[in-house]
């Protein structure tokens, strides 16, 4: 069976001949310091990836290694504006687009937020403020060959590099403490500046689903909504303030192209995912399983019928601290939970982080191709 | 406050006021109680402390969101600084003093800062050495300070061994007996704790304060 074909049956509730394998994507793929020591205990040298997300340092590894563990998909990433560079500062910090300065402390993995340019913004200044501009050509530049030659020449599923977050885009702007006291108390603000940036997204899709949408199988979106414990928010107030402008923007891209929508949100968001089908979701990632309530029998059980699953391989414990044999148990344990009558794709919860040790990221690819094989084993009663 | 509200009166709106979140209420309701002659440290300890202390009871039980959790934190911040001037040395009944920090590499301090602010809340005298603070820095200030209780803080599974890196350096230094060990932190947990000599991990923030409590109350 092709991969496309693989992809498209699994995500369509229907078994195929194995689990899709994924590890590329700017939220399912790896990190350059996983991706270089994996590479080298391969026995390939000096192989660093292209980077496709600079703060969280993450690479899209090498054609010939998503070949050699049969990754079923390919990723089209969206670029940057035209001859836009991040504004450099010497302490190992920038700023981007939208004005936002994020800093790498010495010896850091990440870059982390420092500087959020409208926490002291009144509603008024939102008019003023000098948005990214959505149209600019270099965005979508040489997109529709990249895809096509994808599509025509390979048989491989194509995803998007995950653009379109709301809620988070908007407190990166405002800053969390800032922006939580607008959803909550100063809705006018916060409705005025969630707007602001939908409407950004709602025109970068439109131009670039015009480029690639014939071409897509998924389109990732996403917006963090919960932590370790539980949801970021009330419900009641993602429900009124963020939920309608995730819905907007979905129905917009369903419109454009004939894609499955895949949401990313970390933590504990299960009170929310019913939510989220309802709005046009339909796969969810990365199923954080070690976040409150997040067991993966109980969620396919509850929303298995509506909703796929990419993810599930925890990323906090096992991958980065147990032994190959415990990544073994832990992918066996994922399919036998998600992977009957499809709707799942197994992947490491998240990018694969710089610490997890090679072995383990071996043992994920292969143990996802051992246990993912259909008809699954009848799971012991 | 009005001359003829009783100070009990005004503590309870204060706790209630903490409780919505409502920065510019507490704010007031603290200066107006400062005025009535309410001894900070009871504002501090009958009125804020205690408003923080449902708010934390009920993070913990699902009832109250991170969101409230860090609106609540920035409340209690704001109204600090009102107060802080008015805090004797000896004017509150200090619990203990908790050097705090995010270690090295890591710059996450959203969870390090609402247990500092519940910390202070709850009556410890609290030094918050900021974020990415390297093994050295844990180290000069557990002399410095002389402490009762380190706390760590790290949310990347990737900084986490930095954690350990500092109760090593403890040793060497010859004061890791000197202190309770507490880490917390999304990755953390009991088991991580005892593989690398801290005293104790913290699941969340209103658990880590609640065990700083006991130690220094046992």
């Amino acid at each position: 069976m092709k991969p496309r074909e693989r992809v498209q049956r699994i995500l369509n509730h229907e078994e195929a001949d194995r689990v899709p394998l994924i590890m590329c994507g700017a939220h399912t793929g790896i990190t350059r310091l996983a991706y270089e020591r994996f590479t080298r205990y391969l026995g390939l040298d000096d192989r660093h990836g292209r980077l496709v997300d600079r703060v969280q340092q993450v690479v899209e590894p090498d054609e010939d290694v998503l070949r050699r563990f049969d990754i079923d998909f390919r990723t089209i990433y969206i670029k940057g504006p035209s001859g836009w560079r991040d504004v450099e500062y010497p302490d190992d910090s920038f700023r981007d687009e939208w004005g936002v300065r994020w800093k790498r402390p010495p010896g850091g993995y990440w870059y982390d937020m420092v500087e959020h340019p409208l926490e002291d913004a009144v509603e008024e200044d939102l008019e003023e403020y000098k948005w990214p501009d959505p149209e600019d050509p270099g965005r979508y530049e040489g997109l529709e060959e990249e895809a096509r030659a994808l599509y025509e020449k390979t048989d491989y599923a194509l995803a998007t590099g995950l653009i379109g977050s709301i809620f988070e885009q908007s407190w990166y702007l405002r800053s969390f403490p800032k922006f939580m006291f607008d959803l909550y108390r100063n809705k006018g603000f916060a409705e005025k500046l969630m707007d602001k940036i939908l409407d950004f997204h709602m025109r970068v899709y439109d131009r670039f689903l015009d480029e690639v949408g014939d071409y897509v199988d998924v389109v990732f979106v996403g917006d963090d909504l919960a932590e370790q414990n539980g949801l970021t928010l009330r419900p009641e107030i993602y429900r009124s303030l963020v939920k309608p402008r995730h819905k907007k923007l979905y129905e917009f891209i369903k419109t454009k192209a004939d894609v499955k929508i895949c949401y990313h949100s970390c933590g504990a968001v299960r009170p929310l995912i019913r939510d989220l089908i309802e709005i046009g979701v339909d796969v969810l990632t990365p199923v954080q399983v070690s976040a409150a309530n997040m067991d993966t029998a109980g969620l396919k059980e509850e929303y298995g019928d509506s909703i796929s699953f990419i993810g599930g391989i925890d990323t906090q414990r096992v991958l980065p601290f147990g032994t190959p044999e415990d990544v073994e148990r832990e992918v066996k344990l994922r399919i036998r939970d998600l992977a009957p009558e499809g709707g799942f794709v197994p992947a490491a919860v998240h990018n694969i982080q710089p610490e997890v040790p090679p072995e383990n990221i071996y043992s994920m690819l292969i143990s996802e191709k051992k246990y993912g094989k259909y008809p699954l084993p009848e799971a012991p009663t | 406050m009005s001359s003829m509200e009783n100070p009990d009166m005004i503590l309870e709106r204060i706790k209630d006021a903490l409780v919505n979140f409502d920065i510019e209420g507490t704010v007031s309701l603290v200066k107006d109680a400062l005025r009535g002659g309410v001894p900070a440290y009871k504002i501090v300890t009958e009125g804020l402390a205690k408003g923080m202390d449902i708010v934390g009871k009920k993070y913990e039980g699902g009832e109250f969101f991170l969101a409230e959790l860090v609106m609540a934190g920035e409340t209690m911040k704001e109204a600090m600084k009102i107060l802080e001037p008015h805090l004797g040395v000896d004017s509150t009944v200090r619990k203990g003093i908790v050097v705090i920090g995010t270690v090295k590499g890591d710059v996450h301090d959203i969870g390090k800062n609402i247990v500092s602010t519940l910390l202070r809340s709850a009556g410890f005298e609290v030094i918050d050495l900021g974020t990415d603070v390297p093994a050295e820095r844990f180290i000069d200030a557990v002399k410095r300070f002389n402490p009762d209780i380190l706390g760590m803080s790290a949310l990347l599974t990737t900084t986490l061994a930095n954690m350990e890196g500092v109760i090593k350096a403890l040793k060497r230094e010859g004061v890791r007996d000197k202190v309770k060990v507490i880490i917390g932190g999304a990755p953390v947990d009991e088991r991580f704790a005892a593989k690398i000599g801290a005293d104790a991990a913290a699941h969340d923030a209103v658990n880590g304060v609640e065990i700083c409590r006991r130690w220094v109350e046992s």
